[in-house]
């Protein structure tokens, strides 16, 4: 039995029966390890770009120092580490002192990222992958003037005097010192103790920098964190800058979405390309019956064909992955700057299971139902096998479901996709056949191909009907697709407006705050507002200690800046409650994310300590804001009374452009004291990991556009045998080679412009489901599918059936008649 | 005193099927017997039912009604892959429209049934019997490279490779040539002859059915001695 399955397989395959299904397995695997190793390395690259603004994969930060033995443990399993000390310190050069913000970082720093300095100003710029060596230190350019020294000479910090061998000008972890208490300095942490600076007692943050390979990271994480005291914490990339986080979380949203549809589209092909193959087997079926061969022996011999196929299908499919991913990765070369990580293995499996369950799941079930076939068959001529399509159907929702939920790890993602496509089939494949049932031109008794090609449009109503339906579908999720990335782009680039802040102002005594914002005003800068920041901190919520919701990863015995206001900033939405009038209560104003980590409603009651004092204030309105936005945002905002009393730095931020680069300066030439901060940096990496990732999901795009284009190959190929043997008699009877051809192509395009209009609809419902569902994201109705979806549709589906069809005009009729018999 | 019994007795047998205005019945009444090496043709107008009865006697389909034995055994208490085992061991066929796979050489189509029933020297036998109909320097070659002539021949070649008990045909000169149509008649005949088989043969040709030790008529559905006064369906 065995041998006998084998050599009929051989000879299936070299009579070119198995070519179709074993290229459509190929396809399928390729499409889904493609997205899957290029969804994968993406994300490594991604991360490891997102990884670069911490200088490592992970941090573990705090105010006091970690246990020697964890970081021992971290290099044990193979991880790299980093320490860094921050504090702040007075820093001296003759007479002059200035506060600055000190770095001190070891030799394994950073861990990731280059930092940018200078040898002076205006002199060359260089980027190194290490800190100043023992002895020197690098300084940010606004500490020369205040110091009144010169890079070569030597400053003292504490009881050392260090040599400034550089100017600082970009560091990648920048955005982790935000709170910069003077103009920053960056020295080796072999000096820190012999000057003396760190006291017990001092204020400082102690920060240890890890990469790593992911699990290793997230081993020693999860290891570790049980250990942690109070006040020491994990950052990763997500709990990086939140605009690069909730870029990424959309992105890898997307990439799910599109990654599933590209399996579901794959399947789809697969289990369309064996349909024919079955529906052309049924003749032999029954001939091998009449020779004898059990039922029970045809299923055998068709598993073990599948079988056969599957792993020569499995490597090939893996290696055209391989290129794919290799490819776009070259063409993105240009972008994602530095070296790309290689991808995990589980692409690899994902695709190899996607082939074998696909295969056996939606391609062998109607290869089995062959087995039904009557061996009568041969003598009337009919071979539809005797298949059960309930049985059939079943096996392929079954099989569907189980690729989502592998895929996307996502019962509800899996079940999302699978129900819009049923809803879509459902409606579109109804709408189909009723109209083109009823498809008749205006004018009765049309000739020439567009009279033949209504005709044809008529006479093929289910095949079409069908054929209508996959294309619908397939151009839909690539609609959707492109909508949904065009919103996330659109998003990306609306955030980073050119006109956000680049400058934050702090340490702004209360007497400085007029003349400051005249300052500003007078060189026309306007500020995001000037807030006090009154430093304090929350002890109970409603008389108890405030608790945390399980997956709350916020610290409550941190120290917030609290502010008060008589006014609602400009840029917050009240969400609940009202913001208080002229006769303010002891009331707070809280922000939407805190209120629900601590699980705040209007009218809680907060405990706050500031200093020395304690009081009370009643919830009594929750703000949305944006911390995108780069302007002064706080957790909680009091009124004017409650906080007036306590001692306050105030703080703002403001866009100072190109021809406004001298005001700054100015500003701190005439106001010493004050500590500026540029975020210009900062932006531009932002800018250029959204970019990145706005390319990236633009190659899925076209990857997923081309499965599509395979599933409406093969949605062509499956009524290709009627058209090509309808043109062929067409042809015996004289008709001229334009009008077979014209008839075609008219008929195709129909059918494609038709598909294109519904896909356009299905398109807009379904990027409005999941732009306010799953990504967050503000809807607007598109023109874009409207005029893409039907033009495109029209086109590709008179080029593929021109492309399949010019058989029945470029051959004798006979010849064609004979292929399809 | 041996009796040898008939190899294929039908008893009673009719045929109906369902359609959209009701059951249709194809044949009905049918009883004949048919003994060993005999050569028998069902003869009749288009739509008479011979390839339905022919299908019946081998197994291919079953009775609505009656019974049918074919070597001893009751074909309408065996299930499809009981019949379907019943062929592989004494059954062969030569069809109207030849039914070769179109993927398989002329040697690996007349391989095919040899296979089926696991004989190890399936090429050489089926390399002699491409021989013997005149096919030796084809054996490489796809149906779709064959004539109509060739094409039958070689499935003459598959049905009697295996040395059938019975062979039945259907049509076996329809889509063919009268001269081409004369040589398969002669290449039946003489394996026939020459095994020993018994053949049982549908067609419109008078020159075949002449060639028969006896002809069997249909008529809508019915032998003509039941049917006889009946000229009309």
């Amino acid at each position: 039995m065995l041998k006998l399955a084998w050599r009929l397989f051989r000879r299936d395959w070299r009579g070119g029966e198995l070519g179709i299904p074993f290229a459509a397995l190929v396809l399928a695997v390729a499409i889904v390890t493609t997205l899957g190793l290029f969804v994968d390395r993406l994300q490594r690259v991604v991360e490891q770009r997102g990884a670069t603004f911490m200088a490592g994969d992970l941090v573990l930060r705090g105010s006091r120092a970690a246990e020697p033995r964890w970081i021992e443990e971290a290099r044990t399993a193979g991880l790299r580490s980093a320490s860094v000390l921050g504090f702040a310190t007075m820093v001296m050069h003759g007479d002059a002192m200035q506060l600055a913000t000190v770095k001190a970082v070891d030799d394994a720093y950073p861990l990731l990222g280059r930092i940018t300095i200078a040898d002076g100003i205006g002199g060359t710029v260089r980027e190194v992958t290490h800190g100043p060596a023992r002895g020197e230190v690098w300084v940010d350019e606004r500490l020369l003037p205040a110091l009144g020294v010169a890079p070569g000479e030597r400053v003292a910090v504490g009881e050392i005097e260090l040599r400034v061998a550089a100017l600082l000008l970009r560091e990648p972890d920048a955005a982790a010192s935000f709170v910069a208490l003077g103009p920053r300095l960056m020295m080796h942490l072999g000096d820190v103790a012999a000057a003396g600076v760190v006291q017990p007692g001092s204020r400082v943050q102690y920060s240890y920098l890890l990469a790593g390979e992911r699990q290793e990271l997230a081993a020693w994480r999860a290891a570790v964190e049980p250990r942690l005291v109070p006040g020491q914490r994990f950052v990763s990339v997500a709990d990086g800058p939140p605009r690069v986080a909730n870029a990424l979380a959309r992105a890898r949203s997307f990439l799910l979405l599109a990654g599933s549809l590209g399996v579901v589209l794959a399947g789809v092909a697969l289990a369309m390309a064996v349909r024919r193959y079955a529906a052309r087997h049924g003749a032999h079926v029954a001939v091998l019956k009449t020779l004898g061969l059990t039922a029970g022996a045809i299923r055998g011999i068709y598993t073990l064909n599948m079988l056969w196929l599957l792993l020569p299908g499995t490597l090939l499919g893996w290696l055209l992955a391989w290129l794919l991913q290799a490819v776009a990765f070259s063409l993105l070369g240009g972008v994602l700057a530095g070296d790309v990580p290689l991808p995990g293995a589980r692409a690899l499996w994902l695709g190899a299971g996607t082939g074998a369950l696909g295969l056996l799941g939606l391609a062998t079930p109607p290869l089995l139902a062959l087995s039904a076939t009557s061996p009568a068959g041969v003598l009337r001529r009919e071979l539809a096998p005797r298949a059960a399509p309930g049985l059939l159907y079943a096996c392929a929702a079954v099989t569907l479901v189980a690729l989502l939920r592998w895929y996307s790890g996502d019962w509800l993602l899996t079940f999302a996709v699978l129900g819009a496509l049923v809803g879509v089939a459902v409606v579109v494949g109804g709408a189909s056949f009723v109209l083109l049932r009823r498809a008749q031109l205006p004018g009765v008794g049309v000739r020439g191909a567009v009279g033949l090609a209504f005709a044809g449009l008529r006479r093929h109503a289910a095949l079409n009907a069908l054929q209508t339906l996959v294309f619908a579908c397939a151009l839909m999720l690539a609609l959707l697709l492109l909508v949904l990335r065009t919103a996330l782009v659109d998003d990306w680039q609306r955030g980073l407006d050119p006109r956000a802040p680049n400058h934050f102002l702090l340490n702004i005594a209360p007497h400085q705050v007029a003349p400051v914002e005249a300052f500003l005003a007078e060189r026309g800068i306007r500020t995001a507002g000037l807030y006090p920041m009154v430093p304090g901190r929350i002890v109970a919520v409603d008389g108890a200690r405030p608790a945390l919701g399980d997956r709350e990863t916020l610290d409550v015995d941190r120290e917030l800046n609290l502010t008060w206001s008589d006014t609602l900033p400009s840029d917050n939405e009240l969400v609940a409650g009202t913001w208080w009038g002229s006769a303010a209560r002891d009331e707070v104003s809280v922000e939407s994310g805190i209120a629900q980590a601590l699980g705040l409603g209007i009218g809680s009651v907060l405990t706050l300590q500031v200093g020395a004092s304690r009081f009370d204030a009643e919830v009594s309105s929750i703000r949305e804001l944006d911390w995108d936005s780069m302007r002064p945002n706080f957790f909680l905002m009091f009124p004017r009374h409650l906080l007036e009393r306590e001692a306050a730095m105030w703080l703002t931020s403001f866009h100072a452009d190109r021809g406004q680069r001298e005001v700054p300066a100015a500003l701190l030439r005439a106001y010493p004291t004050l500590t500026l901060l540029e975020v210009d940096a900062l932006l531009a990496q932002v800018r250029g990991i959204t970019a990145q990732l706005a390319q990236a999901i633009s190659l899925v795009l076209a990857l997923l556009v081309l499965a599509a284009l395979l599933v409406m190959v093969a949605s062509v190929r499956a009524g290709l045998d009627a058209r090509l043997q309808e043109g062929a008699m067409l042809r015996v009877l004289g008709a001229p080679r334009r009008l077979v051809l014209g008839s075609l192509v008219i008929e195709f395009g129909l059918l494609g412009a038709f598909a294109g209009m519904l896909a356009a609809g299905g398109a807009e419902g379904a990027a409005w489901i999941v732009q306010t569902r799953l990504m967050e994201l503000e809807f607007h109705a598109h023109a874009l599918p409207w005029l893409v979806g039907p033009l495109l549709g029209a086109v590709l589906s008179a080029l593929l059936g021109l492309m399949n069809c010019r058989r029945v005009v470029s051959t004798p009729p006979l010849g064609v008649l004979r292929a399809v018999d | 005193m041996r009796v040898i019994e008939p190899l294929i007795v039908a008893n009673r047998v009719g045929k109906e099927v369902a359609t959209a205005e009701g059951p249709l019945g194809i044949l009905r009444g049918i009883s004949l017997e048919i003994n060993h090496g005999e050569a028998v043709a069902v003869v009749g107008a288009s739509g008479s039912g011979k390839s339905t009865l022919l299908g019946l006697l081998a197994g291919l389909d079953l009775p609505s009604s009656g019974s049918i034995m074919l070597d001893g055994e009751d074909l309408t208490r065996l299930d499809e892959d009981g019949r379907a085992r019943l062929r592989a061991r004494m059954v062969g066929f030569v069809f109207q429209s030849f039914q070769l796979l179109p993927g398989l050489t002329a040697l690996e189509n007349v391989m095919l049934p040899l296979e089926i029933r696991g004989e190890r020297a399936a090429a050489g036998r089926a390399h002699e019997f491409l021989q013997r109909v005149g096919l030796g320097a084809r054996l490489g070659h796809y149906p779709r490279q064959l004539s109509g002539g060739e094409q039958q021949r070689v499935a003459i070649a598959r049905a009697f490779a295996c040395a059938p008990r019975v062979l039945f045909a259907d049509e076996p000169t329809g889509n063919l040539d009268a001269a081409t149509g004369a040589r398969v008649i002669d290449l039946i005949f003489a394996l026939q002859a020459e095994q020993g088989a018994t053949l049982v043969l549908v067609t419109h040709d008078e020159r075949l059915a002449a060639r028969c030790s006896r002809r069997l008529t249909l008529v809508c559905g019915e032998l003509a001695a039941a049917a006889a006064g009946e000229l009309t369906c």
